[in-house]
């Protein structure tokens, strides 16, 4: 499978797997792993002990044949020495009597033999008989007579007679008859009941021919079954092994058992089946297998011949459960102990993986909350180092974003309200101008060259016609063409002047007829402004006047009437020379207009005389005198605080004087002023604003914009702007256009509409345009106006913010990814660390249990054999001595260090040696591994035996033998104390009840596991107060211990006393674990019981140990306490003890 | 009289009673044993050997021992012995520790408990070059 292809199908498995399960898995993976080694290669390495045991009991029993086969040959020999005997003449046959000693004397030689006998072809018989019971009595019958029968002392003398037997003829008994069938060879006879005494026998019989080849009789000896039975009651084998002798007949012939025993019924039963009946098919050995009751049987048959009849088969069964009874349960155990490992490592992983996963799911609640806008996110975490790290992180980048967000709305706020402040003083001028117009009681219109109207500034409500309509329209479209023209004529003369003009005319308003005054004043080159006020009032005195006017050129009376009727100043200047001579004041009636009438005619007449104003003033009547003509004269006079202006038209008269009229303009002039302040307000406003403000057309002519728009869109000006922009190029995106046009058609205004535009020199740059759009009369598009405001600052913040957010999120992200990283290495760590130690715990007792279980299977192999020969060879006195050193041993039950011991052997080696004991060192250790510290018992064993060696030997043989049994059995109580410790530790108890224990236990339970970290240099003083059980989670309080137990040892490097105190105070249990280490310092006294706190190197330690002890205390309602100083850290635990 | 002495270290009793049993058999008379619950005992006994006219040949150790652990001591044995064959039989070790023994000390092999007896005496023979 190629590793791209792995890849993809991790990739896509993965996603489906919890966080929970990858933690998890692997390690109950592990546990399942060590465990399962460890029981495999135990139950293993048992098996194969307990096999190689089994195959061995088994060729023991095959060599046993072969004693067997030894033992049958003790009455070849037997027979032989007596033929010999014969033949020597050391017997005699004609004195049957001397052959009792002879007899005697092979009995006292060869042990186990239960007849010697003669009988000669006569039917004279000569027999030593030996009970079943060892008594052993004289048979003898002469050539005629009965058979009698003696007892015998202990020297071999013949005692009284005990019985005689009549009607016995020797050469009627089986192994006579055998002896003649055999013809000269020896023969073994069936076995057959000897009468006297009565036994089972087999007896080998052979014919005696003296030295001239005559049959002279037989020589037999008989062996008693029983003594054979007794061969095989030696054998033990298994707890329930049976070995017996089958004859080919499938007869039993002896077995160390019962008959009616079921084993050995069941075992012929099987062996008949097994051979069709007939057992003389088996020639060899042979090891077969079979079940009784679903028992399965191991069965050894081995094939027994000699001479003779004796063709036996030798049977052996063990059942198998003798052998496996222990490697099941100890199979049993593995198991157990395995499916608890599990349970425990499941548990673990789900605790740990949820305090893992729990923290991780807050911070990606706090950031989906952040990403809908939720600024206020405070996370808080408690986790590993990396994770509250993480949410500190978090919780900054939160901060800052927030207040980013802060700054961007405050700004905004400030935008809004520069704006809203200026509208509303651009509000206030226009309320101010339009109020002023609307004070005023004249027509104000702006005209251009050709007499159309292009602005009218009010309306006089006066008048019943409105004036509105007129805005656009020429004078010719609005009134008969001869006013029209004469207005016209008026209008342009102004301008080409550049000369205020005053007209009068009238135009038929509705149905009245409407006299208006008109001045007419130049404002541009091609614009005017004209100021016409109603004067249908005055129109009367006028017409008076008109009348006076046309009398004054009769009669200076009518003249003066006229004058009278007028409001003008009148003046007639006299020059004479170049100075001005005489003013006669006209009698007008100026104070009819005019409040300060005479003060104005006084200040006028004056002027004419003041330096400042006489040049001017008599220029412009000279000017008149010289040109013949009527010459407009403006000019303004200060009386008090009030500004008057006048115009004046100065008239030759003669060639000397001039008629000089003034009319008071002021009001037009005032008028005139404050509309060009408020122009000029309008266009500082127009010029300075911070927006840019324009009117454009619909297709994106600009008809007017102000300096900003044009630095806006990166122009010098607003008419290179104009000039060169058609707005509906700016766009980045045209389709904005398009939205722009839909959405201002519909509603006839847009505001905020944000879009991005192209400058001049081409940088893009994003605006905000409020448009509305302008109306002509008739309610057709007429112009659109608008403010653009360049938002490209507080778009690049936003993009900014997005931005910064994105980053955010991804970082988030990868912080996780890393996380997961880290956790697992850490569970790694500490798994690895959990099974180095259990590992070590466990293999030093199994190294031991392998080592002795190889060293019984080699005393086996090497010894059982020649144990029979050297019991046999044995001296009485090196017997006892032997039993002696086998009985030392049993007593010795004290384990010695190996100090003690070097200690023994120089004392033995010494004593020895001064004994003239040869190799004193090997016999030193010798005699310790035996048992045997104190020599003096032994001193003529080692001096005086020669067979010594020996005898020690094969002592210190069957000691090591039970010293390999006793590492066995310590080794395996070790190995399950360790089990039992890590069991009890681990086990997690999710039942949430509390339950009664005691907390010693628990605390030993942990010492136990750390038994490895704390044997190597640390000294631990326990000192446990009578104490009751308490109800609580038993199994978290172990973790409490574990955490303060495995600080201790850190804390003190290893090395240093530990002490732990356990006591009752008052209604509490007070728990005291104190290390002589290095303290803790004051600067993080505070700080050890914080989450991820560790002063561990990475990898080591996750810093949650006291986090997580401080939680187990509370959960208990207990507190925990810490005080430290350098050489003496204590921690106090107190736990409540409630009464169930 | 003199004979090479074989050392066998090892905190653990049961552990040095299996070894003696096991190295007598199969080594027989011609090396005397000596036995060590401790690097510090160890020590002790290589030199009383020395003041009796012998030499300790080979040293078998335990890694994880309190005091003073199997690849430490060698250190120390190997500044005065350098002779001596060093082999380590442990359930545990640092492997670390191992290797830089098998780099300093010499260290002649590395056995891991439960241990093969076979193993052990094959090793053994051919360390003391039997």
């Amino acid at each position: 499978m190629s590793i791209p292809f792995l890849n993809r199908t991790i990739a896509k498995v993965l996603p489906k797997v919890s966080l929970r399960t990858v933690i998890i898995v692997p390690m109950v993976l592990q546990i399942l792993v060590a465990v399962g080694l460890v029981g495999y290669f135990s139950w293993k390495n048992g098996e194969k002990a307990v096999n190689d045991l089994a195959s061995q009991l088994m060729q023991e029993v095959g060599t046993r044949s072969q004693q067997l086969d030894s033992y049958l040959a003790t009455p070849h020999k037997i027979n032989q020495l007596n033929q010999n005997a014969l033949d020597l003449g050391e017997i005699n046959i004609q004195d049957l009597k001397s052959m009792k000693n002879h007899f005697w004397r092979q009995y006292q030689i060869f042990n186990g033999v239960s007849q010697i006998q003669f009988a000669t072809t006569e039917g004279e018989f000569v027999a030593l008989t030996v009970g079943e019971d060892g008594t052993p009595t004289y048979q003898v019958r002469e050539l005629t007579g009965e058979l009698q029968i003696y007892g015998m002392d202990k020297e071999g003398k013949r005692g009284k007679m005990l019985t005689s037997l009549g009607n016995f003829d020797p050469r009627e008994l089986p192994w006579y008859k055998a002896a003649l069938k055999a013809k000269g060879k020896p023969a073994w006879t069936q076995t057959y009941i000897k009468v006297t005494p009565p036994s089972l026998v087999i007896t080998l019989a052979k014919t005696y021919y003296d030295e001239t080849g005559t049959f002279r009789g037989v020589v037999a000896v008989a062996l008693s079954l029983a003594r054979i039975s007794e061969f095989l009651q030696g054998l033990e084998i298994g707890k329930s092994g049976k070995t017996f002798i089958l004859e080919r007949d499938s007869n039993l012939l002896h077995t160390n058992s019962t008959h009616e025993d079921s084993l050995i019924q069941a075992s012929v039963g099987y062996l008949k089946e097994q051979f069709d009946g007939d057992l003389s098919q088996i020639e060899n050995t042979q090891e077969l297998k079979f079940k009784i009751h679903g028992q399965e049987q191991l069965l050894q048959v081995v094939p027994f011949k000699n001479v003779g009849d004796i063709d036996w088969l030798i049977v052996v069964v063990v059942p198998k459960a003798d052998f496996m009874k222990e490697i099941s349960a100890n199979t049993r155990t593995t198991i157990s102990v395995y499916i608890i490992a599990l349970a425990i490592a499941i548990a673990f992983g789900i605790g740990s993986a949820g305090w893992v996963i729990g923290p991780i799911m807050r911070l990606n609640t706090s950031a989906k909350n952040l990403a809908l806008g939720e600024w206020e996110q405070r996370v808080e975490v408690e986790g590993a180092v990396e994770l509250r790290e993480l949410a500190q992180s978090f919780n900054t980048m939160a901060k800052e974003l927030q207040a980013t967000v802060a700054t961007l709305e405050k700004t905004n706020v400030e935008l809004e309200d520069k704006v809203l402040s200026r509208t509303a003083a651009l509000t206030a001028t226009e309320a101010e101008m339009r109020s002023f117009f609307e004070a005023m009681t004249e027509l104000i219109f702006v005209f251009d060259r050709e007499g159309r109207y292009c602005k009218i500034a009010s309306t006089n409500p006066k008048l019943t016609k409105p004036t509105s309509d007129l805005l656009g329209k020429t004078l010719h479209e609005t009134m008969p063409i001869a006013t029209a023209d004469r207005l016209l004529d008026c209008i342009q003369a102004a301008m080409d002047n550049q000369h205020t003009t005053d007209v009068e005319y009238s135009l038929i308003w509705g149905e009245r007829l409407v006299w208006f005054s008109a001045n007419v004043s130049p404002i541009a080159e091609n614009y005017a402004i004209w100021v016409a006020r109603d004067i249908s009032e005055h129109k009367v005195p006028l017409r008076e006047r008109k009348a006076l006017e046309k009398n004054l050129r009769s009669s200076k009376e009518k003249m003066r009437a006229v004058f009278g009727a007028m409001t003008d100043i009148i003046l007639i200047v006299e020059v004479e020379g170049n100075q001005i001579g005489d003013v006669e004041v006209a009698p007008t009636d100026p104070s009819r207009v005019y409040e300060a009438y005479t003060d104005l005619i006084s200040e006028t007449v004056e002027s004419f005389y003041r330096e400042e104003t006489a040049p001017t003033w008599s220029g412009k009547i000279r000017e008149s005198l010289e040109t013949g003509k009527v010459v407009h004269f403006e000019y303004d006079l200060c009386v008090g605080y009030d500004r008057f202006w006048f115009t004046a038209s100065i008239s030759p008269i003669s060639d000397r004087s001039t008629i000089w009229v003034a009319r008071d303009i002021s009001e037009r002039q005032q008028v005139e002023e404050a509309l060009r302040r408020a122009e000029e307000n309008y266009r500082s406003i127009f010029e300075n604003a911070a927006e840019g403000i324009f009117q454009s057309t619909r297709d994106g002519l600009y008809l007017s914009a102000n300096p900003a728009l044009a630095q806006m869109y990166g122009y010098s000006s607003a008419q290179e702007l104009m000039f060169n922009l058609n707005s509906t190029q700016l766009y980045v995106n045209p389709s904005r256009h398009y939205e722009f046009l839909a959405a201002i058609d519909e509603h006839g205004t847009v505001s905020n509409f944000e879009f991005q535009v192209y400058r001049a020199d081409g940088e893009i740059i994003w605006i905000s345009e409020n448009v509305h759009v302008v109306f002509d009369e008739e309610g057709e598009l007429f112009y659109y106006e608008g403010t653009v405001e360049n938002i490209t600052a507080r778009k690049e913040a936003e993009e900014a913010l997005r931005q910064k957010n994105e980053d955010l999120a991804r970082t988030l992200s990868q912080l996780k990814t890393t996380q997961e990283g880290l956790i697992k290495s850490e569970k790694m760590a500490a798994l690895g660390q959990l099974i180095a130690g259990v590992a070590h715990e466990v293999n030093t007792p199994l190294g031991a249990i392998r080592s002795s279980v190889q060293n019984i299977a080699d005393f086996l192999q090497e010894y059982l054999e020649v144990l029979p020969q050297f019991f046999q060879e044995l001296s009485p006195q090196c017997n006892e001595y032997f039993l002696a050193l086998l009985q030392q041993q049993s007593q010795q039950t004290t384990v010695l260090s190996t100090r003690e011991k070097r200690k023994l052997n120089r004392a033995l080696k010494k004593q020895l040696w001064e004994q003239g004991v040869e190799e004193p060192d090997l016999i030193a250790s010798t005699l310790i591994n035996t048992g045997v510290y104190d020599i003096k018992t032994f001193l003529p064993l080692l001096t005086e035996e020669s067979e010594s060696e020996k005898v020690l030997n094969m002592a210190y043989q069957f000691a090591t033998l039970r010293t390999s049994m006793a590492t066995i059995a310590t080794a395996a109580e070790r190995a399950d104390k360790v089990v039992f410790a890590l069991k009890t530790h681990a086990r997690y108890d999710n039942s949430g009840q509390k339950t009664e224990a005691k907390i010693t236990e628990g605390i030993d339970t942990v010492l136990t596991i750390y038994n490895n970290k704390l044997k190597q240099g640390i000294e631990l003083v326990k000192n446990y107060g009578d104490i009751p059980s308490i109800l609580c989670y038993p199994d978290e309080l172990n973790q409490v211990w574990t955490n303060l137990v495995h600080n201790g040892i850190q804390a003190m490097n290893n090395k240093g006393t530990l002490s732990i105190d356990v006591n009752k105070y008052n209604n509490l249990l007070k728990v005291m674990i104190t290390d002589n280490g290095t303290g803790i310092p004051p600067e993080i006294k505070n700080k050890i019981f914080e989450p991820f706190f560790t002063t561990k190197p990475p990898g080591e330690g996750s810093g949650l140990g006291l986090d997580i002890v401080q939680k187990i205390i509370d959960k208990h309602q207990g507190t925990i306490e810490v005080e430290s100083v350098p050489g003496k850290t204590t921690f106090t635990v107190f736990l409540p003890i409630h009464k169930p | 009289m003199s004979k090479p002495v074989i050392l066998c270290v090892d905190d653990e009793l049961l552990v040095l009673n299996s070894l003696e049993i096991e190295l007598r058999k199969a080594l027989g008379n011609e090396y005397f044993y000596e036995f060590a619950e401790g690097a510090e005992e160890a020590l002790e006994i290589i030199d009383e050997v020395s003041e009796d006219g012998n030499k300790v040949i080979l040293i078998l150790s335990d890694w994880l021992m309190p005091e003073m652990k199997g690849d430490e001591f060698f250190k120390v044995v190997h500044q005065n012995h350098p002779e001596i064959v060093k082999i380590m039989l442990t359930g545990q070790a640092n492997e670390e520790a191992i290797s830089d023994a098998r780099k300093q000390v010499n260290l002649y092999a590395c056995l891991r408990k439960p241990w093969d007896g076979n193993e052990l005496i094959t090793v053994i023979k051919s360390g003391i070059g039997q």
